[in-house]
């Protein structure tokens, strides 16, 4: 992997999570890390690097979203990336995570700079003992600019 | 406030079952033992509520492993106080200016019921000021879930998350969930009663009821040559609850009043070896608005076959996607007006060599569809990789190529004509117990309709991380450097990208960590008065107050500086955050 772990180019509230001694089985705690995997892959994003994070049976079609985030990241450069998580829920292999962010963004080619704001909801599964993204809704992050 | 009396309602039903023998005509659905010959449940051990209580509220024995444990309280508790301060354009800025408050709890509970039964609960609480976390500064009760189950019954209330199949319910919702095998494991049984959203009458949004069902029969368990095969038959409705006594939001926008229900077929058909398949057929019906009266009910359908064939040296896999324009679902996932054949191919000759091959065909303007033209993708994506040395695991490299081109059909002068290519390298290794990484991608986007420049990005970037013992002590670094040059169709000059960024952390004592990082990123934008250079750098102590609950006191300061070209854009951020979390 070519990303690096505790690089901060986007500065969340609450990132510096600390490691506890204590055995964590919270459903809160593991979304959150799921969460910022997603945006930390994001910020040195590659095609080959975040296909990685993602399910084959992403729905509704992997591909399609795989070319959305591809297009949304060469729109413009991302200065700021903020996610405040919600909910967390879960079925069996799957755990879902509702958030708000906000993302400051500067188009390529004087397209100007902007604010961006939205709620949304990120579903991993697990597969093969690894949590995939599966599925998105709402205001993605990622493909908003 | 419903949801306080819905949580009042569920602890006081938990007290009274979990104290005394159950009948029943009280449990209607709960488990098949409840319909036994004396219709009576009775706990095993007969567990008296003083052991009980005193198992909830044990604390103490907070991390240890008790077989005969009846139950247990335990969470997390988060506060945080800090303080931002900001200058120059405040507008271009996230941060509330002053001080702020910010909590959490985190609940989790379970308790042993009768038999094999067990009841969990999980609930999280927030309060704070700060109006990007919340609009209100109320207690607010973000997340509340309770369930009752045993291996192979489930009943669950609250924030929950629908699973039935994509075309018809994959989305939260806030209610009842179901999951039930009263017969055998060949038999399986769901239901969801819940609403996906609330009613907001400033949004002028109905409260959207949800209710649901499905049903999965197995058979043909490991007979002849099937391993499984698999039916399933599901439902979901979705209605507007227009009881509310208004029809329009303040600001004047009339409420919709949405109707649609999904009704699917499904199934699985494993082979012992090799073969396997899956499919779904679905038929939507959708009105977006009953109140209209010329809104009549829209009908779609939706297809998914995926036949896919295994081997121990690799996969092949075909997918055929089939959505109609007029097929909607509320709480499902579809891409409609959508026709798409795609096949996969992977192969894994020795395991240090993986390929896999994507050849992915789509297009739109379906019968009914609302699009004037038609607009054909073809897309090709490889990827690669190799673990050349088995002596050395740490060394590997992925490379890949995707190329799609899109056109659309209405000659002669197209709308659509452009090929978008992306490739990629990467390297890893571990030398002299420092990881290291390289990457290299290029993309280049090609409208043939507005020929004048392509939009060419070739990026590089390397990042390398390292554990040194410092005193004794443990120092973790980390680097990550990146360079963009995108050469953009509308200008002449390229425009560069320079990022750089370090975090490190050390143990200065066993209790006591030190953290820092700084990120800087430069833009050298080709348009006038564009360009940027975003600073931002923290420094972070956390002290470990209680080792066996986690218990941490973390301090951290943040600096951020955003100078722009045009200086009417800079501003400058502080923050100063105390933080005391911990486990209970």
């Amino acid at each position: 992997m070519s990303a690096v772990a505790g690089s901060a180019t986007y500065c969340e509230a609450g990132s510096s999570q600390p490691q506890s001694t204590a055995p964590v089985t919270d459903e809160y705690q593991t979304a959150r890390e799921l969460l910022d995997n997603v945006f930390m892959i994001y910020r040195n994003y590659t095609r080959g690097s975040f296909d990685q994070i993602l399910s084959r049976n992403f729905t509704p079609v992997q591909m399609e979203y795989l070319d959305a985030v591809e297009r949304a990241f060469y729109a413009g450069q991302v200065i700021e990336l903020y996610s405040f998580v919600d909910t967390v829920t879960t079925n069996g292999n799957l755990i879902n995570v509702a958030f708000h962010w906000e993302k400051k963004i500067q188009l390529y080619t004087g397209g100007g700079y902007k604010n961006l704001t939205g709620d949304a909801r990120y579903t991993f599964r697990k597969e093969n003992g690894s949590w995939l993204l599966w599925q998105t809704t709402g205001d993605d992050p990622l493909l908003t600019v | 406030m419903r949801q306080r009396l819905f949580l009042i309602y569920a602890l006081a039903l938990f007290f009274v079952l979990s104290t005394r023998p159950l009948f029943a005509a009280e449990v209607y659905y709960l488990g098949p033992e409840a319909y036994g010959n004396t219709g009576e449940i009775t706990t095993p051990q007969n567990i008296s509520f003083e052991k009980r209580a005193k198992d909830l509220i044990d604390f103490g024995a907070y991390g240890e492993s008790k077989p005969d444990r009846t139950g247990q309280i335990s969470g997390s508790v988060l506060s945080e106080v800090y303080w931002n301060g900001v200058s120059g354009n405040k507008a271009n800025s996230f941060l509330p200016r002053g001080a702020h408050y910010l909590d959490e709890v985190h609940l989790n509970g379970w308790e042993r019921l009768w038999k094999d039964y067990r009841f969990e609960a999980r609930t999280m609480t927030r309060k704070t000021d700060d109006p990007r976390i919340e609009i209100r500064r109320d207690l607010r009760l973000k997340d509340i879930n309770l369930r009752v189950y045993n291996p192979k019954n489930m009943l669950e209330f609250g924030d929950i998350y629908g699973d039935f199949t994509n075309f018809t319910l994959a989305s939260t919702l806030e209610g009842f969930r179901g999951d039930f095998k009263p017969f055998s494991e060949n038999e399986r049984f769901q239901f969801v009663a819940a609403r996906s959203h609330r009613s907001n009458v400033t949004q002028a949004l109905y409260q959207r009821d949800v209710f649901g069902g499905k049903a999965d029969v197995n058979f043909m368990k490991n007979k002849f040559l099937f391993s499984n095969i698999r039916l399933g038959g599901q439902v979901v409705t979705n209605q507007d609850d227009t009881h509310y006594g208004w029809a329009m939001s303040p600001a004047g926008v009339r409420a919709q009043d949405l109707y649609n229900t999904v009704f699917s077929l499904d199934g699985n058909a494993d082979f012992k070896k090799y073969v396997g398949f899956h499919y779904e057929w679905a038929r939507s019906m959708y009105t977006p608005d009953k109140h209209v009266t010329n809104d009549q009910v829209q009908y779609g359908n939706a297809l998914q076959i995926d036949p896919s064939f295994r081997s121990k040296y690799g996969s092949f896999r075909y997918l055929y996607y089939y959505v109609q324009p007029s097929f909607y679902t509320d709480t499902g996932s579809a891409s409609t007006d959508k026709v798409q054949h795609q096949f996969n191919l992977d192969v894994t000759p020795i395991n240090q060599i993986r390929l896999s091959l994507v050849e992915n065909y789509y297009w739109n303007h379906l019968e009914r569809s609302p699009l004037t033209y038609r607009t054909v993708n073809n897309e090709k994506y490889s990827t690669l990789y190799l673990r050349p040395f088995e002596q050395r695991r740490s060394f590997d490299i992925r490379t890949y190529f995707n190329y799609l081109s899109a056109h659309s059909d209405n000659f002669p002068y197209k709308s659509v004509d452009n090929y978008t290519t992306t490739t990629g390298v990467s390297v890893n290794d571990r030398i002299w117990d420092t990881n290291i990484g390289t990457r290299y991608e290029y993309r280049g986007y090609f409208d043939r309709i507005n020929i004048n420049r392509p939009d060419i990005f070739n990026r590089f970037g390397a990042n390398m991380s390292r554990d040194f013992r410092i005193f004794n002590r443990r120092l973790y670094f980390s680097g990550d450097f990146a360079f963009d040059f995108h050469d953009a169709k509308a200008e002449d000059d390229n425009e560069i990208t320079a990022t750089q960024s370090m975090n490190a952390e050390y143990d200065l004592f066993e209790r006591f960590i030190l953290r820092g990082g700084m990120n800087i990123q430069n833009y050298n934008a080709a348009a006038p008065v564009s360009g940027y250079t975003n600073r931002q750098n923290f420094l972070e102590t956390d002290l470990l107050l209680a080792k066996k609950r986690g218990t941490h006191f973390i301090t951290r300061i943040e600096r951020n500086v955003y100078a722009n070209q045009d200086t009417t854009q800079d501003y400058k951020e502080l923050r100063v955050v105390a933080r005391l979390v911990s486990q209970f």
